[in-house]
């Protein structure tokens, strides 16, 4: 369970998030939504430890996940992507996958020169893995190709793949679907929906209302930095005030 | 280098008034230049090393326009031209240069114009030789109320104040000045809204050349001529701008008076009576570690700011 | 002639390591060392001082080996979590400073006479050494750059955010890579410190940096074997300068001063038109049959 309590924080004078709670259970995917600006990635930044939030802390099973430190968050199981992907776009596809290993024996240096046949067994299984996640992914024939080389929806499905290689517990994800092309978008809900079957906790962001009502168990809606309504897709497509604040404009919103 | 001769005989209250005198006229030197690095800092987002350069090429045009036989310019005409000179080159460097490498990052940017420095000081050295030039500067010394200080210093520190006024009514008060300002605050909004970017930044690169260019000279006037005169001014100038917040231009005027303060008067006290019972002072040759030093704790400020947020 | 070329050999080795030291930390890590010249001066230093106090010469070697990493550390360490305008600016000014400090220390140091170090017994004695330190240097750096490690540097490189997102710590990479690039740059000091004979602090200004800098721009950044053969091509330039003075009889110094505005231009020309270098950083690819 990942649970936020209470988080508050301000950029300057401009309060991005104001006193947030969300939960999230294992086996589900909750959703966020809510305008541009509303504080959906901002809040993505504190549960996955880029920003110190002023109040507030964030728990995964009952224990306090160290924030302010992206790296150390990411060791307990917290995997997140990017709405812009981050790769490393000039290491082929493959090397940016083994770059999403976990503890890797092989990035110490002592280990390089003292232990080079575990360095080799490690990379070797790694690397097994990586290949089973990307023809999972159907990207193995790019597997050579430079990540920056991708478009932009082959290049959010790589950092999913990344993400895997760890094998987290939390699974962080910016807008998935923004920008990607219909037939991607139609794999990745299958594919979000087998991670929530493995029982991770998932956690959405996502403007495609289809999507989110797809395959999404709950949603919290955000403006100006307040949940201003959480409940199943079906409760929240009929919410008054998230109908007025947000759902009134789909010409804006549905973004594909 | 200001002046560094006098403490030997006065009272203490004199004596601060001196190190003050001085830590104005060093100020005012680091400051002119400083102004162009931010300048350039807070538009381009890089710190351009080649502005050191510059501010060395200002001052041999300014010698040479002085010197050269069947020319000989008065002294403040030869400057003005060397100022005027120097911008077009820095404007020139940037056609050449900069403006193909607008997309690169800042560390790509910052590495280029090691590279222009590079060629820049081999090339004055190739010209005028590695020896040292004198400006033929009349000065007189004057006593005022205890303090010592020579008629050059307050053409200096004069020069100095007027440039400042001069930049801070062109940045506030006219519609280029704004411009630029709005350029430097959101480059790509600014230019979405019909800012010419482009023409400003080769005005940006004008001014800070001309500003170097004058630095350079009062620098040179003050000490002497030499290539190897940018390791001297290298150091303090970064320095202030840092203290000053990199891209802010009139910060950049606060880091040279913080720094020149710091090192004057570290410089002056007398570390060993307080703490030993002997007199003892910090030997005036590691001005430049102070500087350092300086640099250093800035950015360990920042560093324990920055921590855990933004990137 | 032969001594000439022994001469000429030892010296682009010796760079050669300097520039494969500066490629560990730029070409692979994204670190913009502007006072890469700091660990050589310390290596040629420790060598100076060592036998100017008595020692025999690996007292002064073990000494570069030592302090280098922790000269790395102290500088590193500030900057972390500070853009690379910062860490520029503050390798620069460390490596003023200790050449200020030498400057300055002239009953330590030698101040601006420097210090005599023992020279080699012979000059091929000075040649087997420096090719035998780069051939080290070359296989750590090949060793580092085809490894988990050498791919992590390389992600640090792209994106900070993403390495930490991914679990590592950033610093812990780029202090471990600036240490081992320092010690093998210590390492090319110490032996150029008994092949020259002498250290003084005009041997280590920001002027060697940016040749160092020239030879891996050229080369081909996050290229061990490219930025070899930058080294060897500026090196070249360098040697070979003191015929073309004999040959077209200008003053020296003139040509040394044109010598060096090339380097400038090549840094420059070859960042506009060639960023990748002579030698482009080659792709690691994956071979499906060893699955």
């Amino acid at each position: 369970m990942l649970n936020v309590t209470d988080v508050s924080l301000s950029f300057g004078g401009l309060k991005a998030l104001d006193t947030v709670s969300v939960a999230a259970a294992p086996g589900a995917v909750t959703g966020l939504i809510g305008p541009n600006g509303s504080g959906k990635s901002t809040l993505l930044n504190v549960i996955g430890g880029v920003y110190l939030p002023d109040l507030g802390k964030v728990t995964l099973n009952g224990q306090a996940l160290p924030l302010g430190r992206p790296d150390r968050v990411a060791k307990r199981g917290v995997g997140r992507t990017f709405q812009v992907p981050k790769l490393a776009h000039r290491l082929t596809v493959f090397q940016n996958m083994l770059a999403g290993e976990r503890d890797h024996c092989g990035e110490s240096l002592p280990n390089l020169f003292f232990r080079p046949g575990r360095v080799a067994r490690q990379e070797k299984e790694a690397s097994g893995r990586a290949s089973t996640i990307l023809n999972r992914l159907g990207m193995y024939h790019k597997a050579n190709d430079l990540a920056g080389s991708l478009s932009g929806g082959q290049q959010k499905l790589l950092t999913m793949g990344m993400l895997l290689m760890a094998d987290p517990a939390v699974l962080l994800l910016d807008e998935p679907a923004a920008g990607v092309n219909p037939v991607l978008i139609e794999q990745q809900v299958a594919f979000l929906k087998t991670l929530r079957d493995e029982g991770r906790i998932v956690i959405l962001i996502e403007h495609n209302m289809d999507m989110i009502a797809n395959v999404c168990d709950r949603v919290y809606v955000l403006d100006a930095g307040s949940v201003i309504a959480s409940g199943t897709p079906h409760e929240i497509r009929a919410n008054e005030t998230v109908i007025r604040s947000y759902l009134g404009q789909p010409a804006n919103t549905q973004e594909v | 280098m200001a002046v560094d001769f006098v403490f030997s005989f006065q009272c203490p209250e004199y004596f601060v008034l001196q190190v003050t005198i001085n830590s104005i006229i060093y100020a005012s030197e680091i400051a002119v230049i400083a102004v162009g690095v931010s300048l350039c800092y807070s538009i381009l987002r890089f710190a351009n090393f080649a502005h050191i350069q510059l501010a060395i090429v200002g001052g041999y045009l300014a010698y040479s326009f002085a010197t050269i036989p069947g020319l000989t310019l008065p002294l403040p005409l030869a400057v003005f031209l060397a100022a005027i000179a120097t911008g077009l080159i820095a404007v020139l460097i940037d056609i050449i240069v900069f403006s193909r490498i607008r997309h690169i990052s800042a560390e790509g940017k910052m590495i280029v114009s090691w590279g222009v420095a590079l060629f820049i000081r081999s090339m004055l050295a190739a010209i005028y030789g590695g020896s040292a030039k004198v400006f033929d500067v009349p000065t007189e010394v004057i006593v005022c109320q205890g303090g010592i200080f020579t008629t050059l210093d307050i053409t200096v520190v004069g020069v100095t104040l007027l440039l400042m006024v001069l930049l801070h009514v062109f940045l506030f008060r006219t519609r280029t000045g704004s411009a630029l300002r709005a350029l430097a605050s959101n480059y790509e909004l600014a230019v979405t809204r019909g800012i010419p970017g482009d023409r400003l930044i080769r005005l940006m690169w004008f001014l800070s050349g001309a500003l170097a260019a004058i630095g350079g000279s009062l620098f040179a006037m003050q000490t002497r001529l030499q290539p190897s005169l940018d390791l001297v001014i290298l150091l303090p100038v970064f320095a202030a701008v840092t203290i000053g917040g990199m891209s802010n231009v009139f910060g950049a005027v606060i880091g040279a008076i913080v720094l020149s303060f710091a090192q004057n008067f570290l410089i002056w006290i007398d570390f060993g009576s307080l703490f030993f019972g002997e007199p003892w002072h910090i030997p005036t040759q590691l001005r430049d570690y102070i500087a350092v030093l300086a640099l250093l704790l800035v950015l360990l400020l920042k560093s324990s700011r920055a921590g855990g947020e933004k990137k | 002639m032969i001594d000439f070329a022994i001469y000429s050999v030892t010296v682009i080795a010796i760079w050669s390591v300097l520039a494969l030291s500066l490629n560990l930390q730029f070409g692979m890590t994204g670190l913009v060392n502007f006072g890469q010249i700091l660990p050589f001066a310390i290596g040629s230093y420790a060598a100076g001082i060592g036998a100017s106090l008595g020692y025999p010469w690996w007292v002064g070697a073990t000494a570069a080996l030592i302090f280098a990493p922790l000269f790395s550390l102290a500088v590193i360490l500030p900057a972390q979590r500070l853009s690379q305008d910062y860490w520029a600016l503050i390798t620069l000014g460390a490596a003023e400073i200790f050449r200020l400090t030498m400057l300055n220390t002239p009953s330590f140091a030698g101040g601006a006479d420097g210090l005599n170090v023992p020279r080699f017994g012979d000059s091929l004695t000075a040649l087997y050494v420096s090719l035998g330190l780069l051939a080290v240097s070359f296989f750590f750096a090949e060793r580092v750059s085809r490894s988990p490690f050498g791919r992590m540097l390389r992600v640090l490189r792209e994106d900070e955010v993403l390495a930490s997102t991914l679990g590592r710590n950033p610093i812990r990479y780029q202090a471990s890579i600036s240490a081992a690039a320092w010690i093998m740059a210590a390492a090319a000091g110490v032996a150029y410190g008994h092949f020259s004979g002498y250290v003084a602090p005009t041997s280590f200004t920001v002027t060697e940096t940016f040749i160092i800098w020239t030879a891996v721009i050229l080369g081909g950044p996050g290229r061990n074997i490219g930025v070899v053969c930058g080294a060897i091509i500026i090196q070249l330039l360098g040697v070979s300068s003191r015929f073309v003075a004999q040959w077209v009889d200008l003053p020296s110094d003139l040509i040394a001063n044109l010598r060096l505005a090339s380097f400038g231009l090549i840094l420059v020309v070859m960042f506009i038109y060639r960023p990748q270098g002579l030698i482009p950083e080659a792709r690691e690819v994956h071979d499906a049959e060893r699955d």
